[in-house]
């Protein structure tokens, strides 16, 4: 009882930063209809940039964060503007697939020359100290990461839905026709939404580079976990991503603690495909268009 | 009554053919003018052209003597210029107050937003009724009210309304042609395109009949209704 208490606390914890990662993730495929398969490479090179910023300045990664943020917003701008606005709104959402794990691989080499391949973690003074609390244990970095995420995704809530941007990124998800006759412009929507994806990829790059050790390859393990998360919660759903990635955290979370954690890894593939065979469109999708 | 809109030989379409053939069609100030003509007339082209989601291939669009040609939708927007398409137009998953703000999006002066909001809240009621529910659960004819009072957020010269009654009940149908009434009546030029021409008619101060892509007939809504030739091809039965 005590290992499964421990494994529910674990998994919670590391599913705010998930839930992170998979809100950028959904964000952009509810605005654009995009599967971003460079979201994983996204949120390695924000721990890298993270890394550097420590390394070289002394830069606490939560600090950090609003460097790395700005800096992945602006790749993300750049990235859909380049890359994907120029493709036929038909041709999108199959040659996007292409393109951003090609825009991944981009980033994969940019990473491997600039950091080699060799396994990198941020190690903060804080790294290892840990509480107590009725005889759980509860690791500082796995809780600041966990409020910080809360945080990053208050914002991103508030941002959506009380903000003049936030409603005009709801509108072109909902009825991209009528919202172009509203004057909203979706090729400037969709560039801005494509950036806030990648900053929020950036603000979880850092917090993982906390709890996790990484490499230029590692962002292949993330999107496949990603990808898992968001079809769990239902493409498009902010709310289905936060509840996926604390379905997948903490399932796998208490399969490691409880029985092996060689399980752990293909938990949340298992539960991914019974609750498809359910409910094929994800816990939170919809057949109408994304309330996002 | 001096034209608020002229369209002088508009040619366009879709891919290679043309579905507007050479319209010309001018609207005075004020008025409510009805569009009517079988499917596939170009009854919705016109107004897509006019709106900017179209462009033509050849021909004017002159607004207020402006020629509109190469402005975009948002200009045309700024202009006054607001067109309500045939399909549900509202964004189904947001509140009916937060459709009325995406439709002062170009607005960048939120007082002045807000007294926008306000005043069409006060011309359509159902809207402060229904402010935080989701658009997509009310029923089709409260929507098309919230539709409406979104275009006025905007405080349009001119609206384009694309088959304003297609999917209601009779009584959201009357509705609706008496907010249309009601827009005319606080001096602006409505635009309609209906499939339920004498309704659309009886509703309108003149009328045009489409038919292949020409404007075939223009004359005052209550003639049209009376014109056996237009009974028999368009309003389903003999002229009354």
């Amino acid at each position: 009882m005590h290992a499964l208490i421990q494994g529910v606390i674990l998994g919670v914890l590391t599913a705010g930063v998930f839930a992170l990662m998979a809100s950028g993730q959904t964000l952009i495929f509810g605005i654009m209809k995009v599967v971003n398969l460079a979201q994983g490479a996204m949120v390695i090179l924000g721990a890298y940039l993270s890394y550097q910023l420590f390394t070289s300045f002394g830069l606490d990664p939560f600090l950090a964060i609003p460097v790395t943020t700005v800096i992945m917003f602006a790749l993300g701008v750049a990235v859909q503007w380049l890359f994907l606005r120029p493709l036929k709104k038909d041709d999108r959402s199959e040659l996007s697939l292409l393109i951003t794990f090609a825009v991944a691989l981009l980033i994969e080499g940019v990473m491997s020359i600039t950091w080699h391949t060799t396994y990198r973690s941020i190690n903060t003074g804080y790294a290892n100290s840990s509480w107590s609390l009725f005889g759980y244990q509860i690791t500082l970095v796995r809780l600041w990461a966990f409020l910080l995420s809360l945080a990053a995704l208050g914002l991103l809530y508030l941002l959506l839905n009380h903000t003049r941007f936030g409603r005009a990124v709801r509108a072109t998800v909902q009825n991209p026709e009528s919202a172009k006759l509203l004057g909203i412009e979706a090729d400037r929507v969709s560039a801005l939404g494509f950036g806030l994806g990648a900053a929020t990829a950036a603000a979880a790059g850092s917090v993982y580079g906390l709890l996790y050790p990484f490499n230029s390859g590692s962002h292949y393990d993330l999107i496949s976990k990603l990808l898992s998360i968001v079809i769990l919660g239902g493409l498009g759903s902010v709310g289905g991503a936060v509840l996926g990635a604390v379905i997948v955290s903490t399932s796998s979370a208490v399969v490691a603690a409880t029985i092996s954690p060689a399980w752990s890894e293909m938990t949340f593939f298992v539960i991914l495909i019974a609750i498809l065979l359910v409910r094929p469109q994800g816990i939170f999708g919809t057949t109408v268009r994304g309330a996002l | 009554m001096a034209p608020i809109l002229t369209l002088d030989s508009i040619v366009a379409g879709y891919g290679a053919g043309d579905i507007l053939k050479g319209v010309d069609l001018q609207i005075g100030a004020g008025t409510v003018t009805c569009l009517i003509g079988p499917n596939g007339a170009g009854k919705s082209t016109v107004l897509k052209t006019i709106s900017g989601l179209l462009r033509p291939r050849q021909g004017s669009i002159r607004f207020h003597e402006q020629e509109l040609k190469g402005l975009s939708s948002k200009a045309r927007l700024r202009l006054g210029i607001v067109h309500v398409p045939q399909d549900r137009s509202l964004f189904p998953a947001m509140s009916v107050w937060d459709n009325l703000l995406t439709g002062g999006y170009t607005i960048r002066d939120q007082k002045l937003l807000r007294e926008r909001v306000d005043r069409a809240v006060e011309a359509f009621p159902i809207c402060a009724k229904r402010a935080r529910e989701h658009a997509g659960s009310l029923s089709g004819g409260e929507q098309k009210q919230v539709e409406l009072a979104r275009t006025l957020v905007l405080d349009p010269a001119l609206i384009l309304l694309d088959e304003p009654s297609i999917g209601l009940d009779p009584k959201s149908r009357q509705q609706v042609f008496a907010s249309i009434r009601q827009l005319a009546a606080t001096g602006r030029t409505v635009l309609l395109v209906e499939q339920n021409a004498r309704s659309g008619l009886a509703a309108a101060d003149y009328g045009a009949v489409l038919e292949s892509g020409v404007v075939r007939l223009v004359a005052t809504g209550a003639d049209l209704l009376d014109n056996p030739e237009v009974g028999r091809l368009y309003l389903g039965a003999a002229a009354r």
